[in-house]
């Protein structure tokens, strides 16, 4: 594994933060199947993203995720 | 009066039954069924049985479970000291949601800077055992055998 530069480090534990919180999130919804479809978007959009090196655009992609991650909460909390 | 209290009584008893019922431990949900129970009555909730304290094995073997019915590793290959990067080929998301997993299974919850040091199964194990206080067996076993043995063995010496 190459060496990370410490802000690549940092923006690294970042998005393993978002992720983590989106699978708790994942875990509030009922449906079997329409979990796993989420989960598997999700797991996709990281690794479509996977390769990024450049620091501004690996930011902008981790707030896009805490946006959808915020609106898919509040969808939840409007639905139950 | 005396007799519609009791009667009263004896009906709240009735009622009340249905929520003593001790469930069998055999349908204890796993992490598969987990959500489909969490909405059922309030007496199929799971149980956490506080009296039932954890034993090593009793980790070991539900985290090995737990690993072993993780769709990315291949069973087969999975040994207690085999790292989840190198020998199983999982990334750091796949270690989030094993920890996500066992959070789930254990129902507790794991900071992030524990589950980082997540390598090899042998981690998540010891770390749950340090979670719930159990020391046994932590050690390999032949160890405990031979201090007992040694016991054993003053405690003849003793008696003779």
């Amino acid at each position: 594994m190459k060496q990370l530069s410490l802000k690549h480090f940092l923006v690294r534990s970042q998005a393993i933060t978002l992720y983590r919180d989106i699978m708790r999130t994942l875990m509030k919804i009922d449906d079997q199947d329409y979990r796993k479809e989420m989960r598997d978007w999700t797991r996709y959009e990281f690794n479509r993203y996977k390769n990024l090196t450049d620091l501004g655009e690996i930011r902008t992609q981790i707030a896009l995720g805490r946006r959808h991650l915020n609106e898919l909460k509040l969808s939840m909390k409007m639905a139950s | 009066m005396l007799s519609s209290t009791i009667r009263l009584l004896m009906r709240s008893a009735s009622l009340m039954r249905p929520m003593i019922t001790v469930r069998p431990l055999s349908i204890k949900p796993t992490l598969m069924n987990l959500n489909e129970k969490r909405k059922l009555l309030i007496n199929e909730i799971p149980r956490r049985w506080s009296h039932v304290h954890y034993t090593y094995p009793m980790i070991e073997s539900r985290v090995m479970l737990l690993l072993r019915l993780f769709d990315k590793i291949d069973p087969n290959s999975l040994k207690l000291d085999s790292r989840f990067v190198q020998d199983l080929g999982l990334d750091s998301l796949d270690i989030v949601e094993i920890t996500a997993a066992v959070e789930d299974e254990f129902w507790t919850e794991i900071p992030e800077v524990d589950s980082d040091h997540f390598t090899t199964p042998r981690n998540i194990i010891q770390y749950l055992c340090d979670k719930y206080d159990v020391y046994e067996h932590i050690e390999p076993i032949s160890a405990g055998k031979e201090y007992l043995k040694e016991a054993k063995e003053a405690a003849d010496r003793a008696h003779h």
